[in-house]
């Protein structure tokens, strides 16, 4: 005989069994630092209220951290390479207020991440400050930009050429309406004349794109036969001049390029 | 069978499908089974300054999986202090840290790499895909956007305005200047001690250093000569929609291809380009 009462709970129970399975409730379990698992119950955002008191001298970033990290038993990600120089720092209060005053110390800005790890990234305030330039990176990026750039379609002509071959198509009525109306609106011609516009435009913003990174491209990939020379004569504004040239593995000249040098460091 | 019965049976096979297909995670990522079970595991990395190539070495070693960065990211420096957390709140956090993601590419193999943009192939995307494809620390320190893949929320010309015009654009132009200049300059500091005022210097004679610094002054030159539109905002109106597009004639045959746009004061700017066209 069927009995409701039994066939309910069997099914709630296979329910409940396959929720769990299915979102992996053991995992989420055993990511709870030592700090959360003394303290059950605490999310990831109560770690930064824990009070900190400590007189750092002449340290680092990554050694400051270090002792954060072992100390209050927190997870730390930085991103980059810190400055060299060490700092003397006081802090006191809790733990996110001494974040707060180690990022500002070493141009850093920190974020407690998703996992519950607390991220530094580099803020950049520091005039002197760059973001880490790597080669291979910088290629793959110049490369990224010019696929993408290659969705826009392109014509054999020029933006402008495009333009006037547009205007090569316009009708009497087209015509009388630029000069009684002083304009016309793109939504008011034909589906061809739309299109010749929409590729001026496109080579118009992308055209300019395109050359420059194309160039970039050409001079990463040649860069084992760059030779650079200083050129005191030919200083423009008073700066050195540092001239570039970049030679392909046959020794045929691809690029020349002239850096001018800033005369004094930004302050 | 009776209901009860069969609705387990559904439920169970539901289950099954998706444990034998693997685990989804944060991203709707699926597992292995087996690289579910290692990114359990508790990790403990230790390692100042290092690179995400090392760091993730050594989490390889800890879980027994195999965990790569793409070869362009390997070398990128960073501090890495963690644990005991799971492998996979590690491989998370360490993705967020540069906005990379990781995959896993085949079974035991996970793969860091950039972030990639689920948006549609037209060119209403591309400003979008060009600011994905510049690390983080570049874009941060460029002042450019966090790329969105909501292509819906493109800007408005009103609110376009506010910021092309206010004073965020004058910041962002300062700091593409600012790479070149910090760079060339540090280049030039640094050929000085190996004789540049006085002879040729060849690139496979330059330092690590003097090589970033080569780098970055061609990257800044390159960012000082682009239209910076492009790398902070989206498309003007008149690009990203031609049939937005105002022609107007001009005396001399100058016909100005252009975007009306109005501010929410009502104050008006135009953006476009001109060209002298024949009339009849």
């Amino acid at each position: 005989m069927f009995d409701y009462r039994k066939s309910t709970f069997t099914s709630c129970l296979a329910q409940a069994l396959c929720v769990l399975l299915i979102t992996g409730m053991p995992v989420r379990h055993a990511h709870a630092t030592p700090w959360q698992q003394s303290n059950p119950g605490s999310s990831k955002e109560t770690v930064l209220l824990i009070p900190v008191e400590a007189d750092y001298r002449m340290l680092s970033l990554p050694q400051i951290t270090g002792r954060i990290a072992q100390r209050y038993h927190v997870s730390i990600l930085i991103e980059g390479k810190p400055e060299p120089e060490p700092l003397s720092l006081q802090v006191k209060g809790t733990l996110k207020e001494a974040l707060d005053t180690i990022a500002n110390a070493f141009d850093y800005r920190w974020t407690l991440c998703k996992s519950g790890v607390i991220l530094f990234n580099k803020r950049f305030q520091n005039i002197q400050a760059h973001p880490q330039i790597l080669l291979s990176e910088q290629r793959q990026m110049v490369h990224d930009i010019l696929k993408s750039l290659e969705i826009a379609p392109t014509s054999e002509l020029s933006w402008d050429a495009q333009i006037k071959s547009l205007t090569s198509t316009f009708t009497p009525m087209q015509w009388d309406a630029l000069r009684t109306q002083g304009h016309l609106f793109g939504a008011s011609l034909s589906n061809a004349q739309l299109t010749l516009l929409a590729r001026a435009n496109y080579d118009n913003t992308f055209g300019e794109q395109v050359r420059a990174w194309t160039r970039l491209r050409r001079w990463l990939d040649s860069l084992d036969g760059l030779s650079i020379q200083y050129d005191p004569f030919n200083s423009k504004a008073g700066s050195p001049v540092l001239n570039l040239t970049f030679k392909d593995r046959q020794g045929n000249i691809v690029d020349r390029d002239t850096l001018l040098i800033p005369r004094e460091k930004q302050q | 069978m009776n209901m009860a019965w069969r609705r387990f049976l559904v439920w169970s096979l539901m289950s099954a499908g998706v444990l034998a297909s693997g685990w989804r995670a944060e991203g709707q990522i699926v597992f292995e089974k087996e690289t579910r079970a290692r990114l359990t595991r508790p990790v403990t990395v230790t390692l100042e300054e290092t690179t995400l190539g090392k760091a993730l070495a050594a989490l390889s070693q800890q879980t027994g999986l195999t965990i790569r960065a793409e070869s362009f990211l390997q070398a990128r420096a960073l501090t890495v202090q963690i644990g005991p957390i799971s492998a996979l709140n590690a491989l998370n956090a360490l993705a967020e840290l540069g906005d990379w993601q990781w995959i896993e590419t085949e079974k035991g193999v996970l793969r860091f790499a950039r972030r990639r943009l689920r948006v549609p192939a037209e060119p209403a995307a591309i400003p979008r895909l060009i600011q994905n494809a510049f690390p983080l620390d570049l874009r941060d320190y460029l002042l450019m956007p966090k790329p969105s893949e909501d292509m819906t929320r493109l800007m408005t010309p009103a609110t376009r305005t506010v910021m092309v015009n206010g004073p965020e654009r004058m910041q962002i132009g300062q700091h593409r200047g600012r790479l070149y200049a910090t760079c060339s300059r540090q280049l030039f500091d640094r050929l000085k001690p190996a004789g540049i005022e006085s002879r040729t210097i060849l690139f496979t004679e330059l330092t690590p250093e003097q090589r970033e610094s080569l780098i970055g002054t061609l990257v800044g030159q390159i960012l000082q000569s682009v239209d910076p539109d492009l790398l902070h905002y989206d498309l003007w109106p008149h690009v990203s929609d031609p049939a937005s597009t105002e022609l107007e004639l001009h005396p001399g045959g100058l016909l100005a291809v252009q975007t009306h746009i109005v501010r929410p004061d009502g104050s008006r700017t135009i953006h476009g380009y001109d060209v002298v066209v024949q009339t009849p």
